[in-house]
């Protein structure tokens, strides 16, 4: 549900890649996320959109500047720490997928919610019905189509009842229809358990189904 | 004495000798890269049982007669005989141009087995060195020391192993051990052992006899043997029933001239020269000469002994068909003294 | 052109950025080609000496004598043969490189060679000129015109039945012209070979070669080269594997580069080409170091095996390691081949890759259990075909291929074994972290089950040789006991002092026994006789393994015959059966009486009664004898002897002794198959460690979805170590059965047909705790490498995964 919580705060933010110490990715951002938001995260290929999301949920370090999450600083925790907040309050999606290959659908439906003790059948088995992949339970990742996989790591991922989703370019790989259907499910389901959706995608259509609009150029964020 | 020695020269001076040929006994060598025998060299021992190699022929010969288990006769025969092609100077290594030819027999009554053998020196597959005493070639030897020795040897059908012993001492022939063979300067450093007790075994196609009786050992070595028109020998070596001993020779020439020479050996080691004009050595004629053809039987007189023996040989075909054959064996005697002996007599074709 | 270099190139790049699993890739090959070509160039190298030694019997015609060790030897012992009466001539011959040319010199001693050329008179200024100055040589019209040339003969003398380059000299001079002065290359032997002493051969390090020598030395070690052979081999097959699993493993990291090219226009064939190259390259590079490697594995190992073969089998020696170039070649073809071989299915999937597919490297789970399954139906064909096997298994080669079948058969079963255990284990965990833990393993299976089965494999081979190792060392420990019953043993230093130290001996001893033996030949094989004064000693000791009635009393009164286990293997005989034996009295014809263990022994050999055994062979006489004395006396007595006898070398030894320096020989055979076990075992644990390395690019994309999902870096990564541990662990596990299966077929089979004699099985659990222990940690350490190593940077590489998309 959307609040004014600020769930996400994000200050002064800079990436630069050794080697490259001179070029900045990222440029002093601040940004401050409210919970329930639904954010789009547009920008051209290489614009800093996945590093920007990788900085947020604690895959990648900043080079300066400072992520909190409920008030909690990212990056001077532990990597342990991180992993914990990960597991337990936020989920990400990817453009390929990312799933476990050696799990089943059904294995990897419920793989993050089991971990995060957040397990409930009786929404998996609703979620699994709309999203249209009642057949494919016992299938492995290697043997359903590409937009199938996308469904599987979103109920995955919604499954965790996370209270940010990120998902870096998740139609980056499919092709319209896929594309349309997964975009819908996704909205639809981020709705109904109430998490902060932030989206890096360079497809207007679908930004524009977002609540706001963030453009990352020359690695500052202009809205 | 030099007895094969006197076989080979034959054999090169006669039809088959070219001037060129190279023989065991090089002749064509100058005599004066060799050592003389000279008579004022003082024979010592044991270094003189050793060998010479500045002469250009040496031997170690034994011969015993000794009698079995069964008092039957046997007579033995143990040569090592050495020649050098050039007197190189050295003495070891495959390069000594010394060669060592043995040659030993067994003969009985009814058997008469002999073997031969040849060496180069230097390698240490024959030789003999004075001190202490070894006389080898092979498997065959004569060691110890002139007191107490052992005498081995075997052939396809026959091998012995003795012990030989002597306290008396060694009986030197001609002055100083000089011992002439002709007239005109042919000569050899010549000493005996004619004293040896035996006692061993001899086995002879499987059988073992435990033997025992006497042994002759002769030691000679030169560079001068035979003058040129000498052709062959014979040589007598006996035991006297009553302890004494003697020894006589006769070297034959082209020309019918014989040159002799014996030596005459008492009971208590001491000994004499027998000069020519003293006694009387000649064969036996009989019938027997035309099987034979050569002479086995003998006559010796030494008037001034009251010596008058006649003798015969044990086995008459005691032939050494050896490289250069000769006839060796056993041989008894009777007449005034008696007692056994060896016998050799040099081939003539 | 032009494009296929520039393909190259770029497939080769490829390797710039994993340099380690190229090197590793390299190693492993290197190493497992290294003990092929290494074991390939000391069979080699023995068969050349084997028919080198043969072949010198074809030029004398005569048997001869030859150094078991090197390719001269002293001219001393020429003399030493003549002086015990045995008649012998020596030979020299060798190269030598003139100004004009170069001669084959042949050094003869006239005098010795042959006594019946003083038959011809006319032969003996020839034969002076020979031997003394002008040293007068032979040859053909050919070579003496050369000759002359070289100034280095004052006469040559034509013999146009020399062949070119030949010349004949006396021996003094060829040995100045060869430069080998008081050398000599063979001895030629006129008296009969039964006149030889045993013992004095092998004291003096000579080797008798006669015309049934090349057969003789082939037969008497086929099974020890046939042993070096199969673990080459075995190495080799183990290498290729490895190489084909790191090579199939690389597809996928290919892949995008592979795309690229295709997209920028490279024809499939100029690709394949490339890829044809790229593997080519490697080869060759393995090939290369294998080959240099294995010549040092060579030399570092012919020590013990010239142990084995002269004091074991009594053939030649190795006198040095050469690499002949056809031998490189041979090797190299085989790498290539076997690369070429394992790299089929990758060029295959190579020419499948859609270029647009961004599919993960997905032949996994679904692909799992086909590939298992695969495996397991041609382990079960590999081992049917061992079963049939088992049926010949009296020829040496089936037993071996038996062993290889059940070797491989089993192995083959392990992936599916594995699935079988993880399904399991899945089964029966209930939480979801459980669950992926055992579903991971058994992809991790996937990608590691070839080193998993080399693991498998050597460990089997491992304790099934040190099964066998262990199983002879005990029996043979306490059958030594029986063989060495006496408590003193002497050699006589100096036959002239024989009879005055057997009086000595005898005065203060219970018994003396003589201890001498001959070759002869039993039905056309290599066998030896024995002598035996017949005594309690015997009777109350002696090894017998079967016995006819009082077979003693038959033995001793010459009735029967007393023979070793393996006459009566090789010869199918039984006790009661009769069997003729021709000796130098004539044919013999007994029953065998008794049968006795000869361990360690690859000749027949037959014993006889003293007085039986003097008639056949009067000329030899007894050098070593065995002494009875209390035991408590036994150091007390050596003293005295050793005081009133001073000789030089050690010449009488007390039991202990000999029983340990016995040990020590037979130690030495298993020293080159321990040696080899271990290497092979190595290589599994390189094995290991090179596919985790190069799989770990491929098991990061799979685990990074849970580094997402919330686990971090350092969980993964432990959970990941854990997973190969459990499987090598399950591996060896699986080894254990097998290994006693290969160690009874050794003991069993192998050893029975080619050595003739039969171990008691055993099984040493000891063994397994040591070798297990060895083999874990040699794969903790080679798997803990690669995760201290990735522990630090696995937070950059799981991103890493999802940057690339």
């Amino acid at each position: 549900m959307k609040s004014n919580k600020v769930i996400f705060k994000v200050k002064n933010l800079s990436k630069s890649y050794p080697g490259n110490e001179n070029h900045y990715t990222l440029k002093d951002i601040n940004l401050n996320i409210t919970q329930g938001s639904t954010i789009a995260l547009i920008g051209e290929s290489g614009s800093g959109k996945s590093t920007f999301l990788n900085i947020l949920s604690g895959l990648e370090p900043p080079t300066r500047g400072e992520v909190k999450f409920n008030n909690v600083s990212m990056w001077n925790s532990t990597e342990k720490e991180r992993a914990l907040i990960r597991r337990n309050e936020l989920a990400i999606i990817f453009q390929s997928f990312n799933l476990i290959n050696s799990l089943t659908v059904w294995q990897n439906i419920g793989f993050h919610a089991r971990l995060s003790g957040k397990w409930d059948r009786y929404l998996a088995e609703q979620l699994i019905e709309t999203a249209g992949l009642k057949n494919l339970l016992n299938r492995y990742p290697d043997q359903i189509s590409g937009g199938e996989q996308q469904r599987v790591a979103i109920l995955r991922a919604i499954m965790a009842k996370p209270k940010v989703l990120f998902a870096d370019e998740p139609t980056g790989n499919l092709d319209d229809q896929n594309s349309k259907v997964v975009i819908k499910m996704l909205l639809d389901m981020i709705n109904s358990i109430g998490a902060t959706l932030l989206v890096a995608t360079h497809s207007k259509a679908f930004a524009s189904k977002l609540d706001i609009k963030l453009k990352l150029k020359d690695g500052k964020l202009k809205s | 004495m030099n007895r094969l020695f006197f076989i080979i020269l034959v054999f090169f001076l006669g039809p088959t000798y070219e001037l060129h040929a190279k023989s065991f006994t090089n002749l064509s060598e100058a005599k004066n890269s060799f050592s003389s025998v000279d008579q004022n060299v003082k024979l010592e021992f044991p270094k003189d049982h050793g060998f010479h190699p500045s002469f250009r022929t040496e031997w170690w010969y034994v011969t015993a007669n000794l009698k079995n288990q069964d008092d039957e006769p046997l007579g033995i025969q143990w040569t090592l005989f050495r020649s050098s092609l050039e007197n190189t100077g050295i003495l070891n290594g495959w390069k000594t141009s010394q060669i060592w030819m043995g040659h030993a027999a067994v003969t009985t009554k009814n058997y008469h087995f002999f073997s031969e053998k040849f060496a180069r020196g230097g390698v240490g597959q024959a030789g003999a060195q004075a001190s202490p005493f070894k006389a080898w070639i092979d498997d065959w030897n004569f060691s110890g020391d002139w007191n107490n020795a052992q005498l081995n040897a075997a052939g396809d059908q026959f091998s012995y192993n003795l012990k030989i012993s002597s306290q008396k001492p060694l009986v030197l022939h001609g002055p100083n051990g000089v011992s002439k063979k002709s007239p005109s300067g042919a000569k050899s450093f010549y000493y005996s052992q004619p004293f040896f007790k035996v006692d061993g075994s001899v086995e002879i196609n499987g059988i073992t006899h435990e033997v025992e009786g006497k042994a002759w050992a002769d030691r000679e070595w030169s560079s001068e043997l035979l003058d040129e028109d000498q052709i062959g020998w014979n040589w007598l070596g006996l035991h006297f029933d009553d302890g004494s001993k003697l020894m006589v020779f006769e070297v034959k020439s082209k020309s019918g001239r014989s040159f002799f020479s014996g030596t005459r050996i008492y009971r208590n080691g001491k000994y004499k020269s027998l000069q020519p004009q003293k006694f009387i050595l000649r064969p036996k004629l009989s019938n027997q000469i035309k099987k034979d053809k050569i002479h086995l039987d003998w006559k010796i007189e030494i008037p001034s002994e009251n010596l008058n023996i006649t003798i015969k040989p044990i086995n008459r075909n005691s032939y050494m068909n050896t490289f250069i054959p000769y006839w060796e064996g056993p041989v008894s005697f009777t007449g005034s003294h008696s007692g056994v002996g060896f016998l050799e007599v040099t081939l003539t074709e | 052109m032009n494009s296929i270099v520039l393909t190259v190139l770029t497939i080769l790049s490829h390797w710039q950025k994993k340099p380690i699993q190229l090197v590793l890739m390299i190693l492993c090959l290197s190493v497992a080609s290294a003990l092929w070509s290494g074991v390939a160039t000391i069979n080699k190298q023995a068969k050349l000496s084997y028919d080198k030694a043969a072949s010198i019997y074809e030029i004398s015609q005569v048997p001869i004598l030859i150094s078991s060790e090197k390719d001269f030897f002293s001219d001393d012992i020429f003399s030493k043969f003549r002086k015990i009466g045995i008649l012998v001539s020596p030979v020299i011959s060798g190269t030598f490189k003139g100004n004009y040319g170069e001669y084959e010199i042949f050094g003869l001693d006239p005098i010795s060679k042959n006594s019946n050329y003083f038959d011809s008179r006319a032969n003996q200024s020839e034969l002076l000129d020979f031997i003394t100055p002008p040293y007068t040589v032979f040859a053909n019209s050919f070579t003496a015109i050369r000759a002359n040339q070289e100034g280095l003969f004052s006469e040559v003398e034509i013999n146009e039945n020399l062949a070119d380059n030949k010349i004949i000299v006396d021996i003094g001079i060829a040995q100045e012209i060869l430069n080998k002065k008081g050398l000599i290359s063979r001895l030629e032997l006129y008296s009969p070979e039964h006149d030889l002493d045993y013992t004095f051969i092998n004291e003096n390090k000579l080797t008798l070669v006669n015309s049934n020598s090349s057969s003789d030395f082939d037969q008497l070690t086929r099974s020890f080269h046939l042993n070096l052979t199969a673990f080459g081999f075995l190495a080799f097959f183990v290498g290729i594997f490895i190489f084909y699993s790191a090579i199939n493993l690389g597809i996928e990291q290919k892949r995008k580069l592979i795309g690229s090219l295709s997209v920028i226009g490279v024809s499939k064939i100029s690709l394949n080409i490339a890829i044809i190259i790229e593997l080519l390259i490697i080869a060759i590079i393995s090939g290369l170091l294998g080959t240099i490697l294995g010549y040092y594995l060579a030399t570092l190992l012919l020590p013990d095996v010239n142990s084995t073969l002269k004091g074991l089998f009594g053939v030649p020696a190795i006198d040095g390691i050469a690499l002949p170039i056809n031998l490189w070649l041979a090797n190299f073809s085989i790498v290539i081949v076997g690369v070429l071989l394992a790299s089929s299915n990758y060029l295959f999937k190579i020419n499948k890759v859609n270029i647009l597919s961004s599919a993960h490297y997905a032949s996994l789970v679904s692909q799992n259990r086909s590939n298992a399954t695969l495996l397991l139906v041609i382990g079960i064909i590999f081992l049917a075909v061992g079963i049939m096997l088992f049926i010949f298994s009296n020829n040496l080669i089936f037993s071996f291929l038996l062993m290889t079948s059940v070797l491989l058969g089993f192995t083959l079963l392990l992936p599916y074994m594995l699935m079988i255990l993880l399904d399991a284990f899945s089964f029966f965990s209930q939480s979801i972290g459980a669950k992926w833990f055992w579903s991971e393993t058994k992809s991790q299976t996937q990608l590691l089950y070839i080193a998993l089965m080399a693991i498998m494999l050597a460990f089997s081979i491992n304790i099934g040789v040190s099964g066998m190792v262990n199983s002879f060392r005990v029996t043979f420990t306490s059958w030594l006991d029986k063989r060495l019953a006496a408590e003193i043993y002497l050699k006589i230093p100096n036959p002239k002092f024989g009879p005055k130290i057997l009086e000595f001996i005898n005065l203060h001893s219970e018994t003396i026994l003589p201890i001498y033996g001959t070759n002869i030949k039993i039905k056309d094989l290599p066998a030896t006789i024995f002598a035996f004064k017949p005594h309690d000693t015997y009777r109350k000791n002696w090894p017998l393994l079967e016995c006819l009635d009082d077979c003693w009393a038959d033995i001793e009164s010459d009735m029967g015959w007393l023979i070793n286990e393996q006459f009566a293997l090789k010869l199918g005989l039984k006790v009661g059966d009769n069997f003729t034996v021709k000796l130098p009295t004539g044919l013999h014809d007994k029953k065998i009486s008794g049968i006795y263990s000869d361990y360690g022994n690859p000749k027949i050999q037959m014993m006889i009664p003293l007085n039986r055994f003097i008639s056949n062979f009067p000329k030899l006489k007894p050098r070593t004898y065995a002494v009875r004395i209390e035991e408590k006396e036994v150091d007390k007595f050596i003293d005295l002897v050793e005081k009133k006898f001073p000789f030089d070398s050690a010449w009488i030894t007390d039991q202990r002794t000999v029983k340990s320096s016995s040990l020590k020989i037979f130690e030495k055979t298993f020293t080159i198959t321990n040696s080899l076990s271990l290497l092979t075992l190595m290589i599994s644990g390189l094995a290991i460690f090179s596919t985790i390395i190069s799989i770990s690019e491929i098991r990061r994309s799979q685990l990074a979805p849970a580094w997402a999902m919330g686990f971090s870096p350092k969980i993964l990564i432990f959970q990941e170590f854990s997973r190969s541990i459990m499987l090598a662990i399950i591996a060896i596990i699986f080894a254990i059965p097998l290994g006693v299966v290969i160690s009874y077929i050794l003991t069993k089979y192998i050893n029975v047909t080619a050595f003739g004699w039969e171990l008691p099985n055993a099984i040493y659990p000891n063994d397994w705790m040591k070798l297990t222990i060895m083999s874990v940690s040699i794969i903790t350490i080679s798997l803990a490498i690669p995760l201290i190593r990735n522990s630090s940077s696995s937070a950059r590489e799981y991103l890493r995964v999802f940057n690339s998309e």
